[in-house]
């Protein structure tokens, strides 16, 4: 019989984060000030963060020690399963062994909790009372108010308007964890008061739920602000996920070919890969790929030909479904992680090209994430479905090119509190809607001299 | 296994465009097309032509309702990092809360 699971015990679990800026072949450039033009400094970054964690987000250290305290609160839900799919490989009907990293396994459901209880206890331990935030459909703004309920800290968290009215049960579950919840724009923040003076009925955006959260760290010395995604500290924390599948890899003696993770801010992408990034780095042979959303049509609707990265045609010609260069503006032909929302670290490693990305759409996404439930029995995240959809790719590529494989990958979370998004699919809300002939013929018409692939 | 949907024709039905849901990549939840045209007060979303091209031409629809200035400030403006906007969004706090305070 196969095995489906591989445990480690909590004595197994890494003491230490990894820190891939220690091995990167070519150093990140300092961030620059968007002010002074002039590299951020720790004081640019003190009113909304303790020096504890600013000196995380700065270090070159290899290996940052992982406190007590913080393994304590891992031991609730670390080490997370390491499951093998057998019954999603069977559907996909590829010469492929599927192995994720369970991450929904965590109280509030997602990887998140790997970074929200280490921010709180770093907090905690420089003396801050309370961390403010902002969130968008609040899987962050829950992670951030049970870690901060372990430390007690007080918890606030400004959830765009839009979702706090749409999102009952993630707001139920910050109160829950003893967190004050405030619809966004509010009329906390002189930010959010100058929104509400102008459009009364503002459904909010994450820009302004930003404004808010740090208007009101700055504004109280005893707080700070927290964030999720992106900087360096984050993706540091999470790297636990991909240090505890290492090991459990080894106890069953295999090595992946291809590691992939879902990418919108880079966080789980980076906790699963960065260790395995490394190895690339020194020589090991196996292949990075984040996934990431996008909405580009092609694959089921353009010809596939070879065709300009670029209105300007001066990108190289590029095989891919399409409906032609100019079809849309450049920046949305760009595509590729280059989301201004994209972890700086991550973009540095696809430029490097030792991590390569791949966009899938909402329809595609939705279609994986479906097939998963039916044969893995766990409904994934919306977003982790990105990720399934890369997996689905790489077995296609596998059956294809004859090859064996063996696929890793981070399945950042369940998605039982997101199941409107399923509505939204399994009723119909996401068809693509037909574009005229004449779009299309208009389109074609600019790639009809290019050569087919 | 599940097959993607058939398209479907929109029609020229100017309001059922604001009633159509999609999933926000930023938010990560539903959102109607109402809310992206809106997303940045007053100009729609920058990511709004790469979520919802895959629904309808929305290239066009912006192009006939938007300005060649406020078309060219939304879409063909490279989005800030998010560290800058981090860097932005507390400059800017400071100096609010130093005039009220």
């Amino acid at each position: 019989m196969e095995r489906l699971k591989v445990f480690l015990e909590e004595s197994d679990m890494p003491r230490q984060w990894y820190n891939i800026q220690a091995d990167l072949p070519t150093p990140m450039k300092p961030p620059l000030h968007p002010g002074t033009g002039q590299p951020i400094k720790a004081e640019d970054l003190a009113p909304v963060f303790p020096m504890n964690l600013i000196e995380q987000e700065v270090s070159a250290q290899r290996w940052i020690d992982i406190p007590e305290p913080v393994l304590e609160k891992y031991f609730l839900y670390r080490p997370t399963p390491l499951q093998r799919a057998v019954n999603f490989e069977k559907l996909l009907d590829a010469p492929v062994k599927i192995y994720y990293k369970y991450e929904g396994a965590s109280p509030p459901g997602s990887h998140k909790p790997n970074t929200s209880i280490p921010q709180a206890y770093y907090n905690k331990a420089f003396g801050i009372k309370r961390l403010a935030t902002e969130t968008g459909a609040g899987q962050w703004g829950s992670a951030l108010s049970m870690a901060c309920q372990m430390f007690g800290l007080e918890c606030r968290v400004y959830m765009v308007r839009v979702s706090f009215d749409q999102k009952p049960y993630r707001r139920l579950m910050m109160a829950t964890w003893g967190a004050e919840c405030i619809p966004s724009p509010s009329d906390r923040t002189q930010a959010g008061r100058k929104i509400l003076a102008e459009f009364p009925d503002s459904p909010g955006s994450l820009g302004i739920a930003i404004s808010e959260a740090i208007e009101d760290a700055v504004g109280d010395p005893d707080a700070r602000y927290s964030l999720g995604s992106v900087l360096n500290h984050v993706l540091l924390h999470q790297t636990i996920i991909g240090l505890e599948a290492k090991k459990q890899m080894d106890k069953i003696g295999i090595y992946p070919d291809v590691v992939l993770g879902c990418a919108g801010g880079g966080s789980n992408f980076a906790g699963i890969s960065l260790p395995y990034v490394c190895d690339k780095i020194h020589g090991k042979q196996v292949q990075v790929v984040a996934a990431e959303p996008s909405s580009c049509p092609t694959l089921t609707r353009g010809p596939f030909a070879y065709d300009f990265g670029d209105t300007a045609m001066t990108t190289p010609l590029l095989p891919m479904h399409t409906l032609g260069h100019d079809f849309v503006p450049e920046p949305i032909h760009a595509g590729g992680l280059r989301y201004h929302g994209m972890a700086p670290i991550v973009s540095h490693l696809v430029e490097q090209k030792l991590v390569e990305a791949r966009a899938f759409d909402q329809i595609e996404t939705f279609t994986a994430g479906i097939n998963w439930a039916r044969t893995e029995g766990v409904i994934p995240a919306p977003e982790t479905n990105h990720v399934i959809a890369a997996v689905v790719n790489e077995a296609k590529k596998a059956r294809e090119e004859g090859k064996e494989k063996t696929i890793l990958f981070c399945f950042s979370g369940h998605g039982l509190v997101d199941l409107a998004a399923y509505d939204a699919f399994l009723s119909g809300k996401l068809i693509p809607y037909a574009l005229p002939e004449e779009e299309i013929q208009r389109a074609l018409k600019s790639i009809a001299g290019f050569p087919k692939p | 296994m599940v097959d993607a949907l058939e398209q479907r024709d929109l029609g020229n039905d100017e309001a059922a465009y604001d009633q159509l849901e999609i999933r926000c990549p930023k938010l990560g939840g539903q959102v109607t097309f109402r809310y992206c045209r809106h997303e940045g007060g007053r100009l729609p979303c920058q990511r709004a032509l790469v979520c919802w091209q895959v629904f309808f031409p929305v290239e066009a629809y912006f192009k006939a309702r938007m300005t060649d200035d406020d078309w060219h400030r939304c879409f063909l403006t490279s989005a800030k990092p998010r560290i800058d906007t981090l860097l932005e969004c507390i400059e800017a706090a400071k100096k609010r809360v130093g005039e009220s305070g």
